[in-house]
């Protein structure tokens, strides 16, 4: 059965454009699936259906929110088994495993906490294991088929006073000689007698749940692992809240080097490696990106953008086009040369820009994809930075847009039977699978108004002088 | 390309956060509050000085501090920061610094963050100066506009305002950030009616605990509203702040620092501290109804030769300009003690 | 003011002890950290010296005492070199302030030694705080003050689930739960019925009170006993009770039903069972408060010429009036808390406490807990309402008017 598959997918292959191979069955082993951060993939079915819009509704079952609100993670796709999947973590708890075609539910599985990093997906001899890490410390190993826990890990051993976490996106790569699970956390414990908060990196053997070893960092946050290999040897390059960019050996978790920003660390990075000089790139909230040496962490160039960068840059190696893309809370996304840092393109969105983008070519023209605080999905031409399509895709299910607390979703994009598709877990809580087709149909959307902002200003002026005019009169009554 | 259209104007990057034990943030603000608490028993020239320390100040601010002083993003930072407490202590640090120092310092030196170093009050006080000094020039030139120009410059303004807001709503969406656009409104609207009579400038200082409630309840549903200067503070672009910074400053051209009186949030928590502070200032002995002290404060915190705790801003001028010397400053510590010896 | 010379003294010495501190080969604080903690340590110096010039001398001594605990518990302990700095600075600041103090103690033993429950110890300790101080500054006895205390400990003990539970969920949780329109509907189930049960019970009972206390009848006490068994019973078997009689199987139930005018399951049930556990409150306090007016009062208008049912309406009811409302704010608050009887008898149409018993049963306390803490919010503001309307009121009778007549 899967010879015949991958003998369908390599014709299939062949035929189809340059720029990533079609794959009848595929892993998403990190956020956003390879070290360049480009979360696309071309995948295809055994019964080659063709994928059509659908969407997964959450907002009428919304159980607590966060602060910063974080609703979905960012999807991860997979094939397995014949046909295309789709999964995210939600803040509700659970993890979600989509047919990404239909989007025909396959499981849900409920953990103890908030599951904000995107589940990563892997298949080895026929079984599909997807792993998925939880605020209640716990990395889940489920089987991909029935949704059934395999094993679970928990990076911190549980104590009665041990308080919330925050586990990272898993990234899967090698430790040395084995399969391994890397997984970034930040859990407190604020009782006095154990009263710590620790960030930090665990490795977890990925066939058995294993632990393999930690580096505890400082007691912030940590972003999602990028796994990359160099030179032969495998690495993960992390950051964390406290300002901290680290590079550090796969197999023992030592610290390669790290470099010192001075404000918090949000987003991810992206490596680009494939260079006589690799680099990784990663944004700040100080606003700017730097690009990196990823042999020494020497800086080999910066820019500044006009405010955080909270989301992850993307890189592009196409022949003859070598750029690094990243979005902005300035409302802009960037397309800078990957070699000097030159900016190539800025396209103006309508809002601040959180999302990490995401690659598409569907065509001669590639496209990035990212989605702003406008509530719009925007893909952009990747070769002059204009507008290919906008969407919208819906308002925050509570109005309190706080300034870059939460990385939200970011869309991926997909390529299934040769008709590309978008995903992504909007803040309203709907989970949407988007052809790209279609979304170019949706041109224009629903235009955002201020008009509230202009009826609350008039009722905050009248409240005022009548507030004014009361005070006055009751001093006067008094006197 | 307009990439890099914000300077670079924090003086070095790394060192200088409050993040990861490097506290060199917190050292040069307490370094300029020790400082403001020595250069506060000069006696001479002491309205000097505290242009001085104000400048320094705004020197302070502008090149080293990046978590926010302004007057909304305190109040702000210090239940964040307090939220943060057990969780992660670094930030919750970061968070709370700076408005501790504050309070602290105003609960013993009374509040003059407020008159010599708040960036905001700054900014007001040169706009004073630079009234004082057109003023003058207007009198030597038989120039003196009356109220009624007064009030169609207001309107001016207000209308310049509003057509800026409008031409800013055109092109991005206004969030819960943007909110300080209000608040700049609502000055206007409070200044015309305080100018034209129709509320007294005395009676609607009372708003400052509304804003500030306001401000309170905002940071507990954990919305941010940026506050006026923020945008100096990180390398924030941010049109809305810098806009009502604009509108504050105006509004100190017509009525001295009117931010301060009627609506500035954190003016209001510095009164509540200036009641149980260790210094204030107080009137002593007999008044001739010169009325020059209360000429000189710039927010009419002295009525009826007597100063108001939660309006005065410990800026000393009314000490230093008092013909009979009659305003002092008071050692509240020392009086009760003083008290005690002679009843017992 | 202090002496020039005290000052720099003081200074230098705070200086140098930090420059040992900087220059030993392998120093314990960064250069940064020293800096600041020498910023941090000449404001605490000069706030020892302004305390010095008090002249109080044991004062000074407690003053470093304090200090010396939180450099032990903070830096030596548990290594919190920042947090150390920042509740340095307060501390040396509210020293002298006793109101102040005992509040940033009562911060400093919430947030750092409860931090779990960091918010629901430190409202009720503040809160415990300050009355107390109130009173000892007022020259109350130690004896008051310390039951004060004492009192006001237990009473914040009573209060802490709930603020725990009150700082469990956001507002945006409350506010999405209060959109949604089960939710809406159930929760005004539950004021309604009970609205209307205290109606019910305030039309039956407040003449009942009036006649046992004024009428003084027969079997009075029998009649008192009767009115306190909804008290005495557990819930359930008053819903059981009620489903014997009027569910569904039951004779008279059929009949209603027949009638439609079925009560098992049903709004009206709701409030049948609501009147039948919260009516002895209303009728406790209004007997009390009818026995508080003077009966004199009340002679004497009838030798004005008034009719009984005027006496009762313009004499009796307004001087108890306070005493009346509380019975009323009672059984209201016994109305929309009741579960067990309606779980039982009219589970149908969804009211509050059975739906917050339903959501725990389906998904838990987190689906359940946003409802509860609706159902609190909205029993604490109309209660609140009640407690200001009573001050409204007038006062309960008391002897001076009647002298003065």
């Amino acid at each position: 059965m899967f010879h015949i598959l991958t003998l369908w997918s390599l014709t299939v292959g062949v035929g189809s454009s340059a720029g990533g191979q079609v794959l009848a069955e595929a892993d998403w082993p990190m956020w956003r699936r390879d070290e360049m951060n480009r979360a696309s993939v071309r995948l295809v079915t055994a019964d080659g259906e063709r994928p059509r819009r659908w969407s997964f509704d959450l907002a009428g079952r919304v159980h607590a929110f966060e602060p910063g609100m974080t609703v979905w993670s960012s999807p991860a796709v997979a094939a397995f088994d014949g046909r295309a999947w789709v999964a995210a973590g939600c803040y509700d708890h659970r993890v979600y495993l989509w047919d990404a075609v239909s989007g025909e539910l396959r499981f849900r599985y409920t953990t103890g906490g908030g599951v904000y990093g995107t589940p990563v997906m892997r298949t080895r001899g026929g079984r599909t294991l997807l792993y998925a890490a939880s605020s209640d410390r716990t990395v889940y190993a489920l089987d991909g088929i029935d949704g059934t826990r395999v094993f679970s890990t928990e990076v911190e051993p549980y104590r009665p006073t041990v308080g919330g976490a925050r586990l990272s996106a898993p990234a899967l790569g090698r430790a040395g000689e084995r399969e391994a699970v890397f997984v970034g956390h930040w859990v407190y414990d604020k009782s006095l007698g154990a009263n710590r908060q620790r960030g930090g990196l665990s490795a977890i053997d990925a066939e058995s749940g294993a632990r393999l070893w930690r580096a505890d960092f400082l007691d912030n946050r940590v972003s999602h692992p990028v796994y990359f290999e160099l030179d032969g040897s495998g690495y993960l390059c992390v950051g964390s809240e406290d300002g901290n960019l680290r590079v550090l050996r796969a197999d023992t978790g030592e610290v390669v080097w790290h470099h010192r920003e001075s404000e918090i660390i949000q987003g991810s990075c992206a490596l680009w490696l494939r260079t006589e000089r690799p680099l990784v790139f990663a944004g700040s909230h100080f606003g700017k990106l730097r690009a990196l040496d990823a042999r020494t962490g020497e800086e080999v160039w910066s820019m500044k953008t006009g405010y955080w960068i909270a989301a992850t840059p993307m890189v592009i190696d196409e022949p003859g086009v070598e750029r690094v893309v990243v979005g902005s809370y300035d409302g802009k996304m960037y397309a800078l040369d990957a070699r000097t840092g030159a900016v190539h393109w800025s396209h103006a969105c309508g809002g601040p820009v959180h999302a990490s983008a995401a690659w598409l070519k569907d065509g001669p023209r590639a496209t990035a994809l990212v989605t702003a605080l406008d509530h719009r999905l925007y893909g952009l031409w990747m070769d002059q930075g204009t507008e290919r399509f906008s969407v919208f895709i819906g308002a925050p299910l509570w109005d309190g847009v706080s300034l870059g607390e939460s990385t939200w979703s970011s869309p991926v994009t997909v390529a299934i039977n040769g008709r590309w598709m978008v995903y992504h877990g909007g803040y309203n809580g709907e989970f949407l699978g988007l052809p790209i087709a279609e979304a170019m149909m949706f041109e224009g959307g629903r235009p955002w108004s201020n008009a509230r902002f202009w009826l609350t200003m008039v009722l905050v002026l009248v409240g005022v002088g009548g507030a004014a005019w009361l005070l006055d009169r009751r001093r006067v009554k008094a006197a | 390309m307009d990439t890099n259209y914000l300077p670079l104007w924090k003086t070095l990057e790394s060192p200088l956060v409050a993040l990861d034990e490097s506290h060199v943030e917190l050292f040069s603000v307490l370094a300029l509050f020790l400082l403001t608490l020595l250069v506060l028993n000069v006696r001479r020239h002491r309205q000097g000085v505290r242009h001085l320390v104000q400048g320094l100040a705004i020197l302070v601010f502008f090149y080293i501090v990046y978590s926010c002083l302004g007057v909304f993003g305190m109040i702000r930072n210090t239940l964040h920061g307090i939220t943060l407490i057990g969780t992660v202590f670094t930030e919750s640090f970061f968070w709370m610094s700076l408005p501790v120092v504050v309070l602290s310092f105003a609960l013993m030196s009374g509040p003059f963050f407020c008159g010599w170093i708040c960036p905001t009050g700054t900014l007001q006080e040169i706009m004073v100066i630079l009234r004082e000094n057109l003023g003058r020039l207007g009198a030597r030139v038989r120039l003196r506009p009356g109220p009624a120009t007064r009030n169609v410059l207001l309107f001016l303004f207000f209308a310049g305002f509003m057509l800026l807001v409008f031409w800013m709503g055109s092109t991005r969406q206004f969030y819960v950030e943007d909110s300080s656009l209000y608040w700049g409104a609502s000055l206007f609207l409070l200044l015309f009616l305080v100018l034209s009579g129709v509320v007294r400038d005395e009676a609607i200082r009372g708003l400052r605990a509304a804003s500030f409630w306001i401000i309170v309840i905002s940071a507990l549903l954990r919305t941010t509203i940026v506050s006026p200067v923020h945008f100096a503070f990180a390398d924030v672009r941010d049109p809305a702040s810098a806009l009502t910074t604009l509108v504050l400053m105006v509004a100190s051209l017509f009525l001295a620092r009117a931010w301060c009186r009627y609506i500035c949030p954190w003016g209001y928590l510095m009164g509540l501290i200036h009641r149980r502070s260790r210094l204030r200032v107080q009137a002593e002995g007999e008044c001739r109804d010169c009325g020059v002290c209360a000429r000189v404060c710039r927010v009419g915190a002295i009525q009826a030769g007597r100063v108001r705790l939660d309006q005065c801003q410990f800026c000393l001028a009314c000490v230093d300009r008092c013909p009979q010397g009659r305003m002092k400053v008071v050692d509240t510590w020392q009086a009760k003690t003083d008290n005690q010896c002679s009843t017992s | 003011m202090i002496p020039r010379r005290t000052l720099l003294l003081t200074a230098g010495g705070v200086a140098l002890v930090h420059l040992v501190i900087g220059l030993v080969p392998e120093p314990v604080l960064s250069l940064p950290t020293n800096l600041v903690m020498l910023a941090v340590n000449l404001y605490v110096a000069w706030c020892g010296l302004l305390l010095l010039q008090t002249g109080e001398r044991r004062r000074l001594g407690l003053f470093v005492a304090g200090y010396l605990v939180l450099f032990l518990l903070l830096v030596a302990l548990l290594q919190r070199e920042s947090l150390f700095l920042l509740l340095v600075i307060v501390y040396a600041s509210v020293f002298r302030n006793g109101l102040l103090l005992g509040l940033f103690s009562a911060f400093v033993l919430s947030y750092v030694v409860f931090q779990p429950y960091a918010f629901e110890t430190f409202v009720p300790l503040a809160l415990l705080w300050i009355l107390v101080w109130r009173s000892a500054r007022a020259g109350t006895s130690l004896f008051v003050s310390a039951s004060l205390a004492v009192g006001l400990f237990v009473l914040g003990l009573i209060l802490l689930p709930f603020l725990h539970m009150l700082v469990q969920e956001t507002p945006q949780t409350l506010l999405q739960f209060a959109g949604r329109p089960e939710v809406r509907q159930a929760l005004l189930v539950s004021l309604s019925s009970a609205s209307l049960a205290t109606l019910i019970a305030f039309l039956f009972g407040v003449p009942l009170a009036y006649a046992l206390v004024r009428g003084e009848p027969r079997g009075r006490s029998l009649v008192e006993a009767l009115v306190d068994l909804p008290i005495l019973l557990p819930k359930p078997v008053v819903g059981i009770a009620l489903l014997t009689l009027l569910g569904p199987g039951s004779p008279l139930g059929e009949m209603l039903e027949r009638a439609g005018l079925g009560l098992a399951g049903r709004f009206a049930g709701i409030v049948l069972a609501q009147v039948i556990v919260s009516t002895p409150f209303l009728i406790k306090s209004a007997m009390t408060a009818f026995e508080g007016v003077p009966e004199q009062l009340e002679t004497a208008a009838r030798t004005l010429g008034a009719r009984p049912w005027q006496v009762f309406g313009r004499v009796a009811l307004p001087l108890a009036s306070r005493g009346v409302l509380t019975g009323v704010i009672l059984c209201w608050a016994r109305a929309v808390g009741e579960f067990g009887a309606i779980m039982l008898f009219a589970p149908h149409p969804l009211s509050g406490s059975v739906m917050v018993y339903n959501e725990f049963l389906k998904g838990g306390v987190s689906e359940s807990r946003p409802i509860a803490m609706l159902l609190l919010l909205i029993c604490l503001w109309v209660f609140v309402l009640m407690q200001f309307g009573r001050a409204l009121l007038p006062a309960p009778f008391s002897r001076a008017p009647l002298r003065r007549a």
